[in-house]
């Protein structure tokens, strides 16, 4: 079988071209390995930048900025330099057609440059992220019809946060397009608003109306926001490092050995991987929200406590907000929004359900996920009851109601559910978890002593996962679940919870996981 | 800004104070590798595997052969994962090996899996798994407390460092590199332990090691290399013999390999495998405590006999 590696594209893309669909080299390297937020590189990266923003630049806001996108410009560069390239290219792209849709004379030409922006964005998208599940998928369905395909494909290396910069500057050429802003002039703000590192590699998926006034206007330091800003990266250390991070290995142990465990033990392994989800992802948004706001920025809310939630609909207006409310903005609404009849909704709906789970990745499972959602949210589209849960629930109260509470447990076990697709490698893997799920040991106590390594027990983490919900409950009414908790304390008191976080955050970290939607 | 750089500095400095009071007790508890990368260099080093790491110790070779003398031996073999041989390995010994030493006394232990390699190319020294563990990651052997090490490469949250500090424990690591393992000794155990030992290479090892022409090459290397610092003794370990059955199915012609380089390095070698069964076993692959004192004793009057 010949088979030719080559490198193409000036030598920053990884093509194996394989006969017989049979990948044999690896990515020439795989991202993810440097720059963590939970990385002793960060830890040393973030002082430097913060010293160096509010001392060196003497509150210039020009040397802010261009010392913000030099350090977000090295910070990408960690992940992999090759990579840099697309990421200015990009930029260079929607700020370049920006400018001429701005300036276009009439509708045409406007049109002509935001379908280019489009075009290449989505295509530096596809090829990037979705060849391979094109080119295998269609190899897939050829084989089902008899027809054996002996082409050639290619394995290309994901570039880390593509998906997110792609997003922003896409939100960024629609918004012009539809008038709703300005084009920026200014090459390095609008390289900030897009390559702004606390945010380049897994969102918030920002929005130029909301991002660039920031980056223009002049920044002080505010020593409140600063101390709000370090509060919220400790609660998400702890989301990351303790809940995600020891919730994964037994999420992985139970996932990848599905066929050891009986069905209570997989339903564990089910939850264990949505507290992972949510404390990987959340945590790092956390991350994100709390540097910036160290360097004077407000970042778009990401989560908002979805596990509280009391149906579908409330789960997908708090969970990844940014992302959700990107779909909203530039889909739905372009699709008819809610001012359609019931049909369309739904058939709305599903749309933006498949592509959100289309965007997650190249996988089949994501589809079926998204598609579940979309199964689970119909009933409040289809009884308009998708808006009944707007509220905080149990606003001012220290405990939900009986309702409420079998609400938020019935929503949980929807979400969890469909996570299993989300987790699984494949679709017969997760019908398989599914259907050992449903059998006959599924009221059998889970198998506990099977969990037990050199690890944290999983006892230790029931707790964990106990105080990490009782936590994010009592904060739930705030922007994030440490955000006022303790103020009304003597202040020794409140910082000997910061420092024994901190001390749960060393002590019981589980062992590194890459955060889970950096590969998104 | 001057009271909150106040703030944060003085919360840090607790933070950091907490963990360093954590680094300065781990110990020969907290895990089975840790105390070796604390010691200082070393004059005569224990090079293999965890056969080695378990069966050898070092003080039963001071107290014959060192018996008139100040050096000592240090135990610096790891586990079949992570010290087989290797560029990794090369390099981590040469750091613990005390510069000037000539006349130091090095017992290399060998056996089929430390020349191979689990990796779909066993040549594919890039992708070697000791690379990606400490033995790649540790580039400072001889620090105390090694703060890189538990940084980089500790495997277990740093609580069992506190909660193992006290309390007793199955594994203890001496000082002087060996390796300590209490386990029941019952009959019963040991022969679950065996069936599980049994199992495992056949199922899991010997279909995915495969002899590594680039370890088997480090391996004379390592072995050139400790001559220029000393005598050289090679010594292939007894195990059970179910466990010596797969060895040969995974590498047929390992005596005569190492016997070659034996022959042309002129180094003398001695293979236990002949008295596999007058040894006791914790689990068929590694020897227990009364027995790897009776084969150190062993290899000490051997090297006695060879000077």
């Amino acid at each position: 079988m010949p088979q030719i590696c080559r490198y193409l594209f000036f030598g920053y893309l990884s093509f194996t071209f394989v006969t017989g669909r049979q990948a044999i080299t690896k990515p020439y390297r795989q991202p993810g390995h440097t720059m963590l937020f939970n990385s002793l590189g960060f830890a040393l990266f973030l002082p430097i930048v913060f010293l160096l923003y509010w001392f060196a630049t003497k509150g210039k806001l020009k040397t802010q900025n261009i010392l913000l996108m030099a350090a977000s410009y090295y910070f990408y560069a960690c992940w992999d330099y090759r990579f840099l390239f697309l990421l200015i290219f990009s930029t260079f792209l929607d700020y370049f057609t920006g400018i001429k849709m701005n300036d276009a004379p009439d509708k045409k030409g406007r049109r002509f440059w935001f379908w280019l922006s489009v075009i290449v964005n989505l295509g530096f998208l596809g090829v990037f992220k979705y060849f391979n599940f094109f080119a295998s998928s269609l190899a897939d369905a050829l084989a089902m019809a008899g027809i054996k395909t002996n082409f050639w494909s290619l394995q290309v290396i994901l570039p880390v946060g593509i998906s997110f910069y792609t997003f922003h500057g896409l939100s960024y050429v629609i918004d012009i397009y539809n008038g709703k802003i300005k084009a920026e002039r200014n090459f390095i703000d609008y390289s900030l608003f897009v390559s702004f590192f606390p945010l380049l590699v897994a969102g918030p998926i920002e929005r130029a109306t909301h991002l660039l006034p920031q980056i223009k206007k002049e920044r002080h330091f505010d020593a409140r926001m600063a101390t709000d800003g370090l509060r919220q990266i400790l609660w998400g250390l702890f989301k990351k490092i303790v809940i995600a991070d020891n919730c994964a290995e037994y999420a992985n142990t139970i996932f990848n050995h599905a066929g050891n465990f009986h069905g209570s033990s997989l339903v564990l392994g089910a939850v264990f991987f949505a507290f992972q989800i949510y404390g990987d992802f959340s945590g790092y948004s956390d991350i994100a929200l709390g540097t910036a706001r160290l360097l004077g920025f407000d970042l778009l809310r990401n989560f908002a406590f979805p596990y509280f939630s009391r149906d579908i609909a409330e789960f997908w207006r708090r969970w990844h907000i940014s992302l959700s409310s990107w779909f909203r903005d530039y889909l739905y609404i372009p699709l008819g929004g809610s001012k359609v009849s019931t049909a369309v909704k739904v058939r709305n709906t599903f749309i933006i359900f498949l592509v959100s789970g289309f965007w997650h990745g190249a996988n089949w499972t994501f589809i079926v996920w998204g598609f579940l959602n979309a199964l689970f949210i119909m009933p409040s589209i289809i009884f308009n009851t998708n808006r009944s849960n707007l509220d905080i629930v149990a606003r001012g109260k220290l405990f939900p109601s009986a309702k409420e509470f079998i609400s938020i447990i019935i929503t949980f076990g929807l979400t969890v559910f469909a996570w299993i697709f989300f987790r699984a490698k494949s679709l017969h893997d997760s019908l398989s978890y599914v259907k050992g799920i449903f059998s006959s040991a599924l009221f059998k106590a889970p198998d506990i002593k099977a969990l037990v390594g050199s690890q944290n027990h999983p006892y230790i983490l029931f707790v964990f996962m106990a105080f990490f919900m009782i936590v994010e409950w009592l904060g739930r009414e705030h922007q994030y679940a440490l955000a006022a908790l303790g103020f009304k304390w003597p202040e020794p008191v409140r910082w000997t919870l910061y420092f024994t976080i901190a001390l749960f955050i060393f002590l019981f970290a589980g062992k590194e996981q890459q955060f889970i939607y950096f590969q998104f | 800004m001057k009271p909150f750089l106040i703030k944060v500095s003085f919360f840090l400095l607790l933070v950091t104070a907490a963990m360093l009071f954590v680094f300065f007790i781990a110990d020969g508890k907290s895990d089975a590798y840790y105390l070796r990368f604390t010691t200082p260099q070393q004059h005569s080093l224990i090079i293999g595997t965890s056969r080695a790491a378990q069966g050898l110790q070092p003080e039963v070779f001071d107290s014959i052969v060192y018996a008139h003398n100040e050096h000592h031996f240090f135990n610096y073999a790891f586990t079949i994962t992570d010290s087989p041989f290797g560029e990794a390995y090369y390099e981590s010994i040469q750091h613990k090996l005390a510069e000037g030493v000539r006349d130091g006394i090095f017992i290399v232990t060998v056996d089929p899996w430390s020349l191979s390699s689990n990796t779909t190319d066993p040549n594919d020294s890039v992708n070697f798994h000791e690379n990606k563990g400490f033995m790649g990651k540790t580039k400072y052997v001889n620090l105390n407390p090694n703060i890189p090490y538990l940084v980089q490469s500790y495997g277990e949250p740093y609580v069992n460092i506190i909660r193992k500090w006290k309390s007793s424990t199955d594994l203890l690591l001496h000082k002087d590199g060996w390796l300590q393992v209490d386990v029941p000794m019952d009959s019963p155990s040991v022969a679950k332990r065996l069936q599980n030992k049994i199992n495992d290479y056949r199922m899991n090892f010997l279909p995915n090691f495969h002899f590594s022409t680039v370890r088997f090459n480090y391996f004379q290397k390592t072995l050139s290399y400790l001559q220029q610092h000393g005598k050289v003794y090679l010594v292939r370990l007894p195990i059970h013999p179910e466990i010596s059955k797969i060895e040969d199915e995974l590498m047929p012609d390992f005596e005569e390999k190492v016997n070659a380089v034996a022959a042309t390095l002129h180094i003398p070698y001695l293979d236990f495998r002949t008295m596999d069964n007058h040894y006791q076993y914790v689990d068929g692959n590694h020897l227990y405590q009364s027995s790897g004192k009776e084969v150190s004793e062993t290899i000490a009057g051997w090297i006695k006999m060879h000077p």
